[in-house]
């Protein structure tokens, strides 16, 4: 996968201490910011692009579901994970999150969702462009005789980029650290 | 189904009888409300009661009960009665001159009560956790992230207990609150895959061993119970036995009856082996003592028996039996 140095992560949660821990547990691999409220978190998000937000779940005033239900509504294309002391209870299913930490959450933990979050996001960008670029290669094909497209040197480059995607999404799909997400996308793909 | 959770009836014992049948559970039955009285205890499911005082007085026994009550006046009723029957307390009120079919009509009654009644218990444990577990967690979070931040000020190693203190209180909240789950009331039961279940529950990041012995069956369960009983009993290896441990997990019987889960480790000795289902008991500085008497609720819970005998290496061996294989 990418640098994860040029990534960026707003981190709400109203403790001040909690939001601190998170910080020092991610500054070493990601640009951070923390917000210590919902009203505050959105009011960044209007301003700077982030990629990645690490939310409370139940702070005082703004909670962290409205939070995300703004994100939602605002069509922001980043990875959102939400944190909480409760147990995960079947309303996660509309939730719109990529993730869903239960507190207390250790520094493993919450490394390994981060990365797994941009992973799927990664994997996520990869799908679309592979997508768009069979399609053009099918269109191609089914246009011109393969005699005439072997010598076309920009559709070869095409074969060569669809070819080095496939690589590219197999190795994503083996770097996810849960194996049962490797197989649930290995079988998608 | 035991004696203490049968339904409890009070009045003529030939309309219990018939009530039985219809409801395909047979009631005990008192004579008189004094004697119902004596006979209430938390697991009674639900008292059908005939209002003809002195002997049977349904006020009486809504004042002693916190069960659902059905109310049934066999020689007729009024609006008044139900009215107050109904304010006092009463699940249900039913006038036996309205129904064409006095039985089924009960035995309906008493299978909507039983139903309220552990929908009411299974949502005050849900919201009694929820309050639990954020009023609890939270205040963990915010000291086991002052530690690391204190740790990266400083080197002491009282911080390093500190969080080791944390980290058990942080394990004996996640027992409590499995410890209410497997309280619920109802349990659903669906065909599981053993081994699938037995594959999710082992635990990430442990250099331990895990040896599915034998093709495991399809049993009997509840998913989500049946995986928290396999991750305590591999925690309690792991624990137990350290990282080196090697897990088996087979089948018992043939044709399979249960299964068993057995490890290498130092094993229990056989005067313990009891000892170790009660609630709080626990031989090392950082269990809980809640991990294996959970592990025998749930196995309760689904009719299952749980023994402990010696492994083929030595260290201990759980036997689930009485399983419902597929």
């Amino acid at each position: 996968m990418a640098d994860t140095g040029d990534k960026t992560v707003l981190i709400v949660d109203d403790e001040e201490m909690v939001a601190e821990s998170y910080e020092l547990y991610l500054d070493d691999d990601y640009e951070t910011i923390v917000e210590y409220s919902g009203g505050a978190a959105l009011m960044e998000l209007d301003q700077r692009a982030v990629d990645l937000v690490l939310v409370d779940r139940r702070m005082p005033g703004m909670s962290g579901d409205v939070v995300i239900d703004h994100i939602d509504k605002w069509e922001m294309d980043f990875q959102v994970i939400m944190v909480t002391a409760v147990d995960p209870d079947i309303d996660i299913i509309d939730m719109p999150c990529d993730g869903y930490l239960t507190k207390p959450v250790s520094e493993d933990e919450l490394l390994a969702a981060v990365d797994r979050a941009f992973r799927i996001k990664h994997y996520e960008d990869l799908i679309a462009e592979y997508n768009q670029l069979s399609e053009k290669y099918e269109v191609l094909t089914s246009q011109f005789s393969s005699r005439e497209l072997t010598n076309q040197d920009r559709f070869t480059k095409l074969e060569s980029r669809i070819e080095e995607m496939e690589a590219e999404i197999a190795e994503t799909v083996e770097g996810f650290s849960d194996s049962k997400l490797s197989d649930a996308f290995n079988r998608l793909h | 189904m035991e004696d203490r959770d049968r339904p409890l009836f009070v009045g003529p014992s030939a309309l219990a009888s018939q009530v039985g049948a219809a409801l395909g559970r047979e009631f005990a039955v008192a004579p008189t409300t004094a004697a119902a009285s004596e006979r209430l205890g938390e697991r009674t499911a639900c008292v059908v009661t005939d209002h003809d005082p002195p002997t049977h007085d349904c006020f009486e026994l809504l004042e002693s009960t916190d069960r659902p009550v059905v109310v049934v006046p066999t020689d007729g009723g009024t609006s008044a009665l139900a009215t107050r029957a109904l304010q006092a307390g009463a699940a249900t009120y039913l006038d036996p001159t309205t129904v064409d079919d006095v039985p089924a009509a009960v035995a309906a009654a008493v299978e909507r009560a039983i139903a309220d009644a552990e929908a009411d218990v299974e949502a005050r444990i849900e919201e009694f956790s929820s309050i639990v577990s954020h009023e609890l967690r939270s205040p963990i979070q915010t000291a086991k992230s002052g530690i690391d931040l204190a740790k990266a000020q400083c080197d002491s190693r009282y911080l390093d207990e500190v969080g080791e203190t944390i980290d058990r209180m942080d394990e004996l909240i996640d027992n409590l609150l499995e410890l209410l789950d497997t309280g619920e009331t109802t349990v659903e039961t669906t065909g599981v895959d053993l081994e699938a279940v037995v594959e999710a529950a082992w635990p990430g990041g442990t250099a331990a061993n895990l040896l599915i012995e034998d093709e495991l069956p399809t049993v009997e369960a509840e998913r989500s119970r049946l995986q928290q009983l396999l991750e305590n009993l591999f925690r309690n290896a792991v624990d137990h036995a350290g990282e080196t441990v090697t897990v088996r997990v087979g089948v018992v019987g043939d044709p399979a009856t249960g299964f068993y889960v057995a490890d290498d480790g130092p094993g229990i000795v056989a005067d313990r082996r009891e000892l170790v289902f009660e609630y709080g008991y626990t031989d090392s500085e950082a269990g809980s003592g809640l991990g294996l008497a959970i592990v025998e609720e749930i196995a309760e819970a689904f009719g299952w028996t749980v023994t402990i005998t010696d492994s083929e290496t030595g260290g201990a061996r759980f036997e689930i039996s009485q399983v419902d294989i597929r």
